[in-house]
């Protein structure tokens, strides 16, 4: 998914579930910078476990974007550590830390890889030309390029893939840093860690969600314990809410922070870097700000956007936000290509979940269950669909033009007030910034007395003939639009002035100062690979204006061109084929997040996406998975390196990637198309890559494997998880024994004791007397050999696996709600439109959030009408509100009145301390306190009869309630 | 000389020293009324909040017609007795107590000097120098005809709503084993009151050594193996929705009842059901056993009648109480003895007296007897060791 997009989408709409991570700054005596105390209390709340999905780590500290890279893959490790160190002392877990780095993937995810990978290698290429270019140009102008930067190569990321050494030095590195951790850093006393290194098949933060989902299945399991998963992947919040923990949050990186200097390096810069920038970068990445996304809160706001009365079957919210999850991923994932009518720029979310909406109540269930696709439910969401798909292309078009319109005008105007500032500014010697340029404000005033002249330039009349023509223009242009060019001349910020063009040169400002995420690049798309290099191996079409999906008959136009067939019957046929494969690919993709990989060859097989309308008579598609066996990780390697990246492989393997006579040599083309299919970012087009036929490569890859050597047949093998154990952990010398005595017997742990459930067995290469050595080439005075006394490690497997239900489970307690009615009534009652204004998705810092994390209270029911404490609840209430004769205070009015009014009945937790809009609820509160002082509590007299109070209740519920559809 | 002693309903002990209760052993009946000495019968809780959002509400009538209510049971033994006897089988030993008796018959005792509208009759046996105390079947069957005539319609769906709300609140494996269909089509499961789940307790007032049994009507997590499960254990209950300050008067009466049968036990935690006259779940709401005292000292509502401190009496009388009677019954097996508290002849004393001769033979019958034959059996294997 397009991650800063998403992000963006989310936390504009429902801006509450972002905070700022409150990071205890390091104590600084004399000179010396005193650690961090892991032990001490945390300032965000306390945690119970935390997940790393560890490629949001490594991607970033060996080949950042805003800094120069580490020299060696020494140093990578080392940065991986100081940074790891880092997101731990904002988290500080206190039952479990899970390390999870990707494994070998599902076939579905390698495509994807492949194409991503193959980019990257070509990109790398280029880049590499283009430097070598820059220091040619320097050379020639007589700057002196440091030798060492000459013959560097810069590293080749696609190291980061399971069985390559990098990745083995990774795992050991891993494993030295948590022993040296357990044993040095008293906070991690009791603190259980689990490596699930590349060696474990599943992606990391799929590995993470089925050790969620195993650890539930545990009857001991704690439901009210607090996750928090580290990761850039905006996938993670879907996969938080998919476990249906509530007390879930993330943890990532603000990349949107304003005071972000974080330009992308540029290969000019890096090529003569002089010590003091490259100093004062490396501090300012230490200083970036970091952010929580609470999942609890957003699971607040799905309750009232996902909430629809009058269904024909009960509202249940853990499966609404099922069908939420489906819909998001439905717009973007990684498995399939997103349907050309749906993109998460163009509010793609939103289209479907309104007819989601509007579909529901004539649905005899949800779409989803537990992961299972309801196929007749997603028939009439995509027929709706399909009647919006022309409107959708036609507007997408307008946009465009109208787009390219404003950004022509916008510069010709910037080309004339240029030129009229030129003219100008020759003239003035002092205040250049207050210098009127427009001649409109250059009227010179005359003193009808005396003729002085005041104001105005001194600008002769032939030089005002001579630029009249500019000079007329800017005068005609509205004066509004002046303004803000005049200053974002100067000043180079936004500014406020007329909507429309002020909107188009706000939003293109913004673009150009956002830091993005790792692979976007920001040239246009097919300057960025034809432009300068002649070997441009590459061909990139856009089919776009061919295809011209803004005017009817696009349908067969696209499927003609993207086909390269005008054959009708054979386009019906792909077409039929190209939906068959498209449900499939949405049932793996749900059993995927919500059940665990249903199967690990199923792939789509097409580069392209059928349209809505296409997806007709789905009931006849029968949807069925066979489990199959994960990839080895050289045969990982094999399916999604191409042969520039064939040093990370054993030396066997490469000729058949570049070998004209290998049997698979068709799989590793030099030269393919990149087909941008109307995106405009570079990294959007699609590689039009050849799918890999699993038994051929297998079978040729597998006939070298005689010739492997010892240490690559270990890298080709696929492995258990890892838990590491302090001293202090109560398991310690249970499991102690089982090494002294050699005894090989699996033991089985529930969640009673430490929070963990599974199975664990004593490790064959573990010797509790040993050493761990530090091996990292890297001169340090903070890392050195530990002692295996002081941690212990055994493998680790996971319970058995049961099927995974969507419920919450017994004995949740709920965190303590922090929206008020006036964040619920915006979900309900704005329009869609009102959010996309709201610029400000930076973090606040005006609530404390830490009352709102992890359970709240003593009892896992919400007070209703009818009980005991609940009763008391009330008079006590209501003695207080009538004890105060409130003056027209917000807070105290709220403090009393709101609490039991405001909620209609069910939901006493709000506390109505953030309810500052007492004018908008007063009408309310009064249609509320009515019925309820006349009705309930004052008049008992009505409750005699048995009947009245049954039919009394059911009114109640009858009765309609705005923003409250519980009843 | 004819036994006949009296005890006052006004005594009270000094203190209430008791100590904490512990399982001794549990056991199961199934549909059929079979024992059985395992857990078989135990179920778990479930009932999220979210369920109690449900439209309509839950109805705890449904399937009134399909109830399949147990006949006559008064309290006979033979499952308590079965299981004592795997239990001391598992120890090699007698079960050091001094009494043994069922849980809601000493709940009874406990709160005579608050709730003595009803006659209580119990008949004491004793074996093998332990004191067995029993309802006396006769007067139950009484009572019970009577009340059988009383009884209207919407007594019975009352009474009928306690069993299917804890139908609906549990489930019979835990949550992770169940599958959604189990889970969400509880309501339609028929409800039956022969099922049951039963834990044998030791506890001690003063110098006096109590093993009771106990229905337990659910665990609230899971039952850990190798610790005391009285822990995990959760007490069910259905009332009347409470919509005046009468009601929540008379509730606090109800409290003061749940909090005994849970307090002798050591179950900690009670989950009641507030259902309005439609017999519609309307609420729910948890409590701590040992919060229970708090809570009704700590009702701010205008009281015409304070109570004294009811929870600390019943302590002190019943500590009392089960400390005379385990001091002033001679072991004497040949006898039978007969405790009864008759509020239409004296309301102020308990009476305890010896049984008349049929009465004591039918009790110590040695097939039909209150102690069951596979017990004497046990018991006399266990002294010829």
């Amino acid at each position: 998914m397009g991650v800063p997009a998403l992000f963006r989408w989310l936390s504009r709409k429902y801006p509450k579930i972002i905070s700022p991570v409150i990071e205890e700054e390091p104590i600084v005596v004399g000179d010396v910078e005193q650690p961090v105390q892991y032990s001490n209390p945390n300032p965000n709340g306390e945690l119970d476990n935390l997940y790393l999905d560890m490629n949001g780590i490594v991607h970033p500290c060996s080949h950042p974007e805003n800094k120069p890279p580490p020299e060696t893959e020494a140093e990578m490790m080392v940065e991986i550590f100081r940074y790891t160190d880092r997101v731990l002392n904002m988290a500080r877990p206190r039952k479990l830390l899970m390390i999870a780095v990707d494994g070998v993937a599902p076939r579905a995810k390698m495509n994807q890889q492949r194409s991503r990978r193959f980019r990257s290698a070509r990109d790398a290429a280029l880049a590499q030309e283009e430097l070598e270019r820059q220091i040619q140009e320097r050379e020639m102008r007589g700057e002196e390029i440091d030798l060492a930067i000459k013959g560097k190569k810069s590293w080749d990321s696609n190291s980061i893939t399971p069985g390559t050494p990098f990745m083995d030095i990774l795992a050991r590195s891993l494993r030295y840093w948590v022993a040296y951790k357990l044993a040095n850093d008293p906070g991690w006393a009791s603190l259980q860690v689990i490596i699930s290194d590349a060696t474990v098949p599943g992606e990391g933060e799929h590995k993470i969600m089925n050790f969620i989902r195993s650890q539930r299945s545990d009857p001991e399991y704690n439901p009210n314990t607090t996750h928090c998963i580290y990761g850039l992947d905006a996938d993670l919040i879907f996969l938080g809410l998919a476990t249906h923990e509530p007390h879930f949050k993330v943890l990532r990186e603000d990349v949107f922070a304003k005071d972000q200097a974080q330009r992308q390096l540029k290969l000019a810069d890096q090529v003569n870097m002089d010590e003091a920038t490259r100093q004062r970068l490396l501090a300012a990445d230490q200083k970036k700000p970091f952010l929580w996304l609470h999942v609890s809160i957003l699971r607040e706001y799905l309750e009232v956007e996902l909430n629809i009365p009058r269904l024909s079957f009960n509202f249940d919210l853990e499966r609404a936000i099922d069908d939420w999850v489906f819909m998001c991923f439905f717009v973007g994932n990684d498995f399939l290509p997103h349907l050309p009518s749906l993109d998460v720029r163009d509010n793609g979310i939103d289209i479907l979940v309104d007819i989601w909406k509007r579909v529901l109540p004539s649905m005899k269930d949800y779409l989803t269950c537990d992961g299972k696709l309801n196929l007749e439910g997603v028939e009439t969401l995509m027929s709706h669909l399909a009647q919006k798909e022309d409107e959708i292309f036609r507007k997408r078009y307008e946009g465009e033009r109208r787009r390219e319109e404003n950004d022509k005008r916008r510069k010709l105007e910037r080309e004339q007030t240029n030129a009229v500032k030129n003219q100008l500014l020759k003239t003035v010697t002092k205040g250049k910034e207050k210098a009127p340029i427009m001649p409109t404000q250059n009227m010179t005033l005359t003193s009808l007395t005396t003729g002085e002249t005041a104001g105005g330039l001194k600008m002769t009349n032939s030089e005002i003939v001579q630029n009249i023509n500019t000079i007329s223009k800017a005068n005609a242009a509205n004066k509004n639009v002046a303004d803000i060019l005049k200053k974002a001349l100067f000043n180079n910020t936004e500014a406020n002035g007329n909507a429309s063009a002020v909107s188009v040169v706000k939003e293109a400002e913004i673009e150009e100062q956002e830091p993005i995420d790792v692979s976007e690049k920001k040239r246009s798309a097919s300057a960025a690979f034809n432009s300068d290099s002649e070997q441009s191996d590459a061909e990139v079409i856009d089919t776009t204006d061919s295809i011209r999906l803004w005017e009817p008959g696009y349908k067969t136009r696209y499927y003609q061109q993207k086909f390269e067939t005008t054959d009708a019957e054979e386009i019906e046929k792909i077409r039929k084929d190209m939906v068959r494969c498209y449900v499939e690919g949405i049932s793996w993709a749900l059993l995927y997040y919500f059940q665990g990989c249903p199967s690990w060859n199923w792939y789509y097989p097409y580069h392209y996406a059928p349209f809505a309308a296409d997806f007709t008579n789905l009931s006849d598609i029968k949807v069925e998975f066979k489990q199959g066996t994960p990839f080895r990780p050289f045969e990982q390697l094999m399916s999604v390196l191409p042969a520039a990246s064939g040093h990370n492989l054993p030396e066997v393997f490469r000729p058949l990637m570049s070998e004209p006579h290998s049997e698979i040599i068709d799989f590793y083309p030099t030269d393919f198309k990149i087909d941008m299919n109307g995106a405009k970012m570079a990294w959007q087009g699609i590689c039009l890559l050849p799918f890999i036929d699993e038994t051929r490569l297998l079978k040729t890859v597998r006939e070298k494997y005689s010739e492997l050597t010892e240490y690559e047949i270990e890298r080709n093998t696929n492995r258990n998880e890892v838990l590491f154990l302090g001293r202090k952990n109560k398991y310690f010398d249970k499991f102690l024994k089982f090494y002294e005595t050699k005894n090989k017997e699996e033991i089985y742990i529930h969640a009673r004791k430490t929070g963990l459930a599974g199975k664990v067995f004593i490790m064959d290469k573990f010797d509790p007397k040993g050493t761990l050595k530090y091996e990292l080439d890297v001169a340090t005075d903070q890392y050195f050999d530990i002692s295996n006394d002081t941690y212990l490690a055994m493998e680790y497997r996971l319970p058995a696996k049961v099927n995974s239900k969507s419920m919450l489970l017994a004995g949740y307690r709920p965190h303590l709600k922090l929206l008020t009615q006036q964040d619920k009534d915006q979900i309900v009652y704005s329009s869609n439109k009102f959010y996309r204004n709201n610029r400000n998705f930076q973090a606040r810092n005006d609530i404390d959030y830490k009352p709102h994390i992890g359970p709240h209270g003593d009892t896992m029911y919400t007070m209703r009408v009818g009980g005991y404490k609940s009763f008391i609840h009330m008079y006590q209430e209501q003695a207080q509100s009538q004890a105060y004769q409130p003056p027209a205070q917000n807070s105290y009015q709220n403090q009393g009145y709101n609490n039991y009014q405001n909620q209609g009945y069910n939901n006493y937790q709000n506390q109505g301390y953030n309810n500052y809009n007492q004018g908008y609820n007063r009408g309310y509160n009064n249609y509320n306190n009515q019925n309820y002082n006349n009705a309930n509590y004052n008049n008992y007299q009505g409750y005699g009869q048995r009947q009245n109070q049954g039919q009394y209740y059911n009114e109640f519920q009858r009765r309609p309630n705005r923003g409250n559809s519980r009843w | 000389m004819e036994f006949s002693k009296v005890y006052p309903l006004q005594s009270r002990a000094q203190d209430a020293s008791v100590k904490q209760p512990k399982e001794l052993i549990s056991y199961s009946r199934d549909i059929e009324g079979q024992y059985r000495v395992d857990d078989s019968q135990l179920s778990y809780f479930y009932l999220p909040d979210s369920q109690l959002n449900v439209p309509g509400g839950i109805d705890l009538q449904a399937g009134f017609k399909d109830f399949r209510a147990n006949g006559e049971d008064f309290g006979e033994f033979t499952g308590l007795l079965a299981a004592l006897e795997a239990y001391e089988r598992k120890i090699g030993a007698k079960t050091p107590a001094n009494i043994i008796t069922w849980r809601g018959l000493m709940r009874s005792l406990m709160l005579l000097p608050f709730v003595n509208r009803d006659r209580i009759v119990l008949n004491i046996v004793v074996f093998d120098g332990q004191i067995f105390i029993q309802q006396d079947f006769q007067n139950a069957r009484e009572a019970a005809e009577l009340e059988k005539l009383t009884q209207s319609d919407l007594n019975k769906r009352q009474i009928y709503s306690g069993y299917k709300f804890e139908k609906i609140a549990t489930l019979s494996k835990p949550w992770a084993q169940c599958s959604r269909k189990e889970i969400e089509q509880r309501n339609k499961l028929p409800v039956n009151n022969i099922e049951q789940y039963a834990t044998v307790v030791k506890t001690s007032f003063g110098k006096t050594g109590l093993v009771m049994g106990a229905e337990v009507d659910c665990v609230f997590d899971y039952k850990p193996e190798d610790a005391d499960p009285l822990p995990h254990y959760v007490e069910l209950k259905t009332t009347r929705v409470l919509d005046s300050p009468q009601a929540v008067f008379s509730f606090e009466n109800k409290l003061l009842k749940f909090w005994a049968q849970c307090f002798l036990v050591g179950i900690p935690k009670i989950i009641c059901g507030f259902r309005d006259d439609n017999l519609i779940l309307r609420t729910v709401e948890e409590y701590k056993t040992e919060q229970i005292p708090v809570m009704i000292k700590n009702n701010p509502l205008p009281n015409r009648h304070p109570s004294k401190n009811k929870f600390m009496q019943s302590l002190k009388f019943f500590n009392g109480l089960i400390n005379w009677i385990n001091e002033t019954i001679p072991r004497d097996e040949t006898k039978t003895y007969r405790l009864v508290f008759d509020p239409a002849v004296n309301p102020n004393y308990l009476n305890l007296s010896e049984n008349n001769a049929t009465v004591t033979n039918q009790l110590l019958d040695p097939e039909t007897g209150m102690i069951s034959k596979a017990f004497r059996d046990w018991r006399n294997e266990l002294r010829s060791k």
